[in-house]
């Protein structure tokens, strides 16, 4: 499904991944963990096009295709998903608008009809329920005065709408209560099937109680230092980023 | 460099051949007014950018192209005003004017109505110049104002509403100005709207252009707003792009008296749109907003003044801009607190967005307070498309384009959402989405 290989990235001039290589099969569950600065965030936005994340190395296959090649728009309606750690706020733009015209971008990419107001409002109305996603939320700009907890839904919601083939979830779990963790949580397993993939970044290791990932990486100053299963999130609670990432800066 | 520039146009040296053809023509105190409002214009001239006023707003270009008087429309002239959205929906009384005068044919004046009367100036000044003289020459005698004597000068017709005390219109009154310029011509349309106490108005501008030749547009309303009325002002720029648009409203309140206006300017190559308030009266309540969009080399200014003379008035005025291409924005909003004007509220904010590196705001506040309990503020900013929202939008799907459209879209919105009446606010969401949608012309423009 995803391949990187030797990926290299630069953000303001300064190179903040150096050499990742990181193979996530269909339907698998990857989690990457790591210290604050060890470009956890940069790899989710080099993923998905930002500007000014330079990718100066190496090769991301997608679907069997070179995923750098791609625009920010074109990854998405490829079927690339990126939550992000920090939803961004739109005045002026209301939620049903705008979630209708990333709908609609994407099942024209496929080749689809488009949905008109009404279609639109059945599409998303059995969504909304599980995430507990009010019609207000839908009607106000999106994700403007938004509480932490509101803003991480409303991003896996518009991953239930979207439908991706491969979703980057980026620190989904900063900021939430324990209720709003499962119900994030809750959100994410139901997408969990065979044809979908995900990328699940994390500082801590409590999300991955509710979102078991097939393997786990410990990311370090710009690198994967360490592979392992589920277990090497629990090694990590216990005994801290300290001994790894001082191995690995040795 | 001197504070004026002197201009030799074509009509201003044939005055006494051009007036003849004029409303009022024959009336002695008009033709008076007139011709002492020629010697104002012939004393003060242009004013140069040496002029604070108009420091950013530049009419050398205007100076130097040969306008005449704008001829009667040939024939019918070929524009239809739903073609050119000139038009809104509804039945009620809309007014035309095709390069300067009164088309009755396109207008309807509606039945009479007790205590009303919508009609031209042409007719107003026929029928009842005994309540449109003491305005006219009042605001007349008004200081300096080049555009304001010229207007005086050469009035041609124009809208005339006159409510009497209590009066509700319950449709807006459309005015509707075209402009179907063959040659290099000006039009100078007067406007006046009496609303009598406690009376209820509300009116709509629209200025478009039809024709393939530069021309100018010198347009001056006068609003008397009476103790407790209220008038609506709603106005839509939308001349070519091959125009001057340069426009006066000048608005007077009474004690109480409400003044609402919205101004999108989106035409003309150079437009300034001067909007001059005076809360005379105890209590009155002032609130102008506005959107400009502009592209290429266009030059759109908005001065408005707004003068606090009575005292408990409050004010507001917001203004939206989008800039793209080399066009550049001016926006220069005083507010005056006289020093009898206690428990003044006065804000003022003024937003835009710039598209390209090259467009250009130039933006200037002034508060001038001479009493002591106020509270008055002002705010501008200036800035691009925020970077992170533009990449939200295209990780979900939307294509670069649309992005950027859906954010300016936005952006504007914000201004357009003080306007409570839907079919108008429907009218400036067209307009935004066709100014979103047009290529860039190649052709040529005023100024450039």
């Amino acid at each position: 499904m995803l391949e990187i290989r030797d990926l290299h990235v630069r953000v303001d001039e300064r190179e903040v991944l150096k050499g990742i290589d990181l193979t996530i099969a269909r339907g698998e569950v990857h989690a990457v963990m790591g210290p604050n600065g060890s470009g956890k965030s940069t790899l989710a936005y080099a993923l998905a096009g930002r500007d000014g994340y330079e990718v100066t190395g190496g090769t991301v296959r997608y679907r069997g295709a070179d995923l750098l090649a791609l625009s920010i728009e074109e990854r998405a309606r490829e079927g690339l998903f990126l939550a992000f750690q920090y939803p961004v706020e739109i005045p002026g733009v209301a939620g049903t608008t705008f979630l209708r015209a990333a709908v609609n971008a994407r099942r024209r990419h496929r080749g689809e009809r488009e949905l008109d107001a009404m279609q639109f409002v059945k599409f998303v109305r059995g969504k909304q329920a599980e995430l507990n996603i009010p019609d207000d939320m839908l009607k106000r700009p999106v994700n403007v005065g938004f509480s932490g907890g509101e803003k991480k839904r409303n991003e896996v919601f518009q991953m239930a709408l979207l439908e991706p083939t491969f979703a980057v979830l980026d620190e989904t779990d900063s900021g939430l209560d324990i209720d709003a963790l499962k119900m994030v949580a809750n959100g994410v397993n139901a997408l969990r099937e065979p044809a979908r993939s995900m990328l699940v970044i994390t500082h801590y290791q409590r999300l991955l109680d509710y979102i078991v990932p097939d393997r786990v990486h410990v990311l370090a100053h710009g690198r994967i230092v360490k592979s392992g299963g589920r277990e090497l999130a629990l090694e990590l609670e216990r005994e801290g980023y300290g001994a790894l990432t001082a191995a690995e800066a040795a | 460099m001197s504070r004026r520039i002197v201009a030799e146009f074509p009509f201003v040296e044939r005055f006494d051949e051009v007036a003849a053809g004029l409303p009022g023509a024959g009336l002695d105190w008009l033709d008076a007014l007139r011709r002492d409002s020629l010697d104002a214009f012939n004393r003060v001239a242009l004013p140069s950018t040496r002029v604070e006023a108009w420091k950013y707003t530049n009419l050398k270009d205007l100076a130097k192209t040969p306008f005449d008087i704008a001829a009667s429309p040939e024939g019918d002239s070929p524009f239809d005003l739903d073609g050119i959205r000139a038009g809104g929906p509804g039945a009620g009384r809309r007014l035309v004017f095709v390069n300067g005068r009164f088309d009755a044919g396109r207008s309807r004046t509606g039945p009479p109505s007790e205590g009303l009367a919508v009609l031209s100036l042409g007719e107003a000044l026929r029928s009842r110049a005994r309540v449109v003289r003491p305005h006219i020459e009042r605001l007349s005698s008004l200081e300096d104002e080049a555009f304001l004597a010229l207007n005086t000068a050469f009035m041609m017709d124009g809208c005339v509403i006159v409510a009497g005390d209590g009066v509700t219109i319950d449709r807006p009154v459309e005015t509707v100005f075209v402009n179907d310029a063959r040659s290099p011509t000006s039009v100078h349309p007067r406007n006046l709207v009496v609303a009598g106490a406690g009376s209820r108005i509300a009116l709509t501008e629209t200025h478009v252009g039809a024709g393939p030749s530069e021309y100018w547009s010198n347009p001056v309303t006068e609003i008397v707003v009476a103790a407790s009325a209220s008038v609506v002002h709603r106005k839509i720029q939308r001349e070519s792009r091959r125009a001057y648009h340069l426009a006066n409203t000048r608005v007077t309140l009474a004690e109480r008296g409400t003044y609402r206006a919205f101004l999108m300017s989106v035409g003309a190559g150079l437009s300034r749109c001067e909007i001059d308030a005076t809360l005379e009266g105890e209590g009155a309540d002032c609130r102008l907003d506005g959107a400009y969009l502009a592209r290429d080399r266009q030059h759109t200014d908005i001065t408005t003044r707004v003068t606090h003379a009575g005292s408990g008035g409050s004010s507001r005025q917001a203004f939206r801009g989008v800039l793209d291409g080399r066009s550049r924005g001016v926006f220069q909003g005083r507010v005056s607190v006289r020093p009898d004007a206690q428990r003044t509220d006065g804000h003022q904010l003024n937003k835009t967005l710039l598209l390209s590196n090259d467009a250009e705001i130039d933006t200037k506040p002034e508060l001038e307070i001479y009493a002591d309990d106020v509270k008055c503020s002002h705010g501008a900013t200036a800035g691009h498309l925020d970077e992170l929202e533009l990449l939200y939008l295209r990780s979900r799907g939307l294509g670069a384009e649309e992005a950027r459209r859906v954010l300016i879209r936005a952006f504007v919105a914000e201004a357009v959402e003080s306007v409570e009446d839907g079919p108008f606010r429907d009218r400036l969401d067209a307009e935004i989405d066709d100014w979103l949608s047009r290529e860039p012309p190649a052709d040529a423009e005023a100024g450039a």
